[in-house]
């Protein structure tokens, strides 16, 4: 993206520092980013993309397939197109798959959960297959992904009055959260279902995947 | 056969607006590039439609500011208008955010922490303040409190400070509000620049009202090909200089001023089917300038492509 100039009315309706997303990157990693540059408290961008004034309870399935809406806003705020940050999410494959514009987070996985990878954290982003159920690992980095922190608390993307990437309750920086291996059988398996995910999301049509689930039953 | 007329022949006539660097824009860009430069203090007062606003905004662009992905965003000169809807530091406050681009939103106490933070992450050099007459008590607080914010550590930032104001009469702007005995006034009067802490741009000469014609002459060379207004310098300072226009007598003219004068006098010129602007049609729109201020022009009938039905009064 050229860089934008004061005489450009696209200024004052961006926020005051742009990012782009990184390859592969989650849309809550986006947003968390997003807080980072621009010096705000964790869910800052997240609360002004939903359009609310107020900091109100998020829910993690709703940040891994958010709303078209969130999508275009954020976009419109960082300057980029609607698609660019669209790959940070599920959402284009799986309005392909399921044949409809404003598909569900229930369409990509039954639960979610937050997980991160602390040597991701040294490149400040949060991977956005970390997400799906049946993935524990990270696999570039050879690493499980983590849900608590070292002081026992649930790893959350957002809390009130926090700054982005670091625990809630303790402050520690999640660069900091211990960095334990993931042996290699398990990484063999969640690299056979993760290529299984972006098949059906790729190539997979809404006929087979209604004849595989039959199937499977 | 008939003529056909001049406006059925001639697309309809195009002002300008480009900005032109005038004698005043001069004066008045090299004090604020001076605050910049010196990071410094000063009151700089200039009588309405000299150009202050578009001044500003021609200086602010393409002076290193950009946004950019992944970039720090600089803004080496943050330029805000006085909040007119309310008096409080919190007005004040959402001006200088807005500056920056879209800013959530946020408690006041975050907001003025993160206006800090961001100042001196954007590398701001200069805060000019346009139409600062209206700054209240509580926004001179602000900026001293802004100001002394990032001069401190971790920062350590010096900023400098331009309050650009309308102003008429001879009085220096603010004399009576830095001469109140509260504390605050003496500690904000001390920061100003001590060579120029108040300065009056002037406006122009007959001279520097001739070379703003010469660029008119040259805006306008497409639709008015034989457009000769230099040698009316003179007549149009004397009559852009009347009590009526100039109330403080100061001989000197303002561009809003000349701009209409001409602008004006080339529509009616061009509307005629003339290829230059003759002494009488001059003379006569000067006239409106001068008369039209105390008159009620009523509006009557259906408005047409030419424009509104004017009936003179008496």
């Amino acid at each position: 993206m050229e860089g934008i100039d004061l005489s450009h009315p696209a200024w004052f309706t961006t926020f005051p520092c742009l990012i782009a997303p990184h390859p592969e990157e989650a849309f809550v990693s986006l947003l968390l980013r997003c807080d980072e540059a621009n010096g705000w408290a964790s869910g800052t961008t997240y609360t002004h993309v939903r359009g609310e004034s107020s900091r109100h309870a998020y829910r993690l399935p709703d940040l891994v397939v958010p709303s078209k809406l969130s999508v275009d806003t954020l976009a419109g705020r960082l300057c980029l197109p609607s698609s660019t940050i669209a790959a940070t999410t599920y959402l284009s494959g799986l309005q392909r798959l399921f044949e409809t514009a404003t598909p569900s987070p229930g369409d990509l996985c039954s639960s979610f959960q937050f997980r991160l990878c602390p040597l991701c954290m040294n490149e400040r982003h949060i991977l956005r297959y970390h997400f799906l159920l049946g993935i524990t690992t990270c696999l570039q980095h050879r690493l499980f992904l983590l849900s608590l922190c070292t002081c026992g608390a649930t790893l959350r993307p957002f809390a009130s009055r926090t700054s982005p990437f670091t625990c809630s309750v303790c402050t520690q920086d999640w660069r900091e959260l211990p960095h334990v291996p993931a042996p290699p059988e398990v990484r063999l398996r969640e690299q056979q279902i993760l290529a299984s995910y972006e098949w059906w999301l790729k190539y997979g049509d809404r006929a087979s995947f209604l004849m595989n689930l039959v199937l499977q039953w | 056969m008939m003529k056909p007329s001049p406006e059925m022949s001639r697309p309809p006539f195009l002002v300008q607006r480009r900005f032109i660097e005038t004698a005043f824009e001069s004066r008045f860009q090299g004090l604020l590039r001076v605050a910049q430069q010196n990071r410094s203090w000063h009151i700089i007062a200039a009588v309405p439609g000299s150009g202050k606003s578009l001044g500003i905004a021609d200086l602010v662009t393409h002076r290193g500011e950009r946004k950019r992905a992944g970039e720090q965003t600089v803004l080496p000169l943050l330029a805000i208008r006085s909040p007119k809807n309310s008096a409080t530091e919190q007005a004040l406050g959402q001006a200088l955010s807005t500056a920056f681009g879209v800013v959530p939103h946020m408690p006041w106490y975050a907001r003025r922490t993160w206006l800090v933070e961001m100042m001196a992450k954007t590398e701001v050099e200069c805060i000019i303040v346009d139409d600062a007459q209206d700054l209240s008590r509580y926004h001179f607080a602000f900026l001293k409190e802004l100001t002394d914010n990032l001069a401190a550590p971790p920062y350590e930032r010096q900023i400098g400070l331009c309050l650009v104001v309308a102003h008429s009469g001879n009085g220096a702007p603010f004399k009576e509000v830095f001469a109140r005995p509260e504390i605050l006034w003496r500690q904000f009067e001390r920061r100003f620049d001590t060579e120029y802490p108040v300065c009056t741009v002037l406006g122009h000469t007959a001279d520097e009202v001739r070379d703003i014609l010469t660029t008119f002459e040259d805006l306008y060379q497409d639709q008015l090909p034989d457009l000769r207004l230099r040698p009316w310098a003179d007549s149009i300072c004397a009559w852009l200089t009347s009590p009526i226009l100039d109330p403080d007598g100061t001989k000197r003219v303002t561009m809003d001023h000349v701009t209409r004068l001409v602008t004006t006098s080339l529509r009616r010129a061009y509307e005629q089917g003339a290829t230059n602007v003759e002494a009488p049609l001059l003379s006569e729109v000067a006239n409106l300038l001068l008369r039209r201020r105390n008159e009620m022009i009523p509006i009557d009938g259906t408005a047409s492509d030419k424009g509104l039905p004017i009936r003179e009064v008496g």
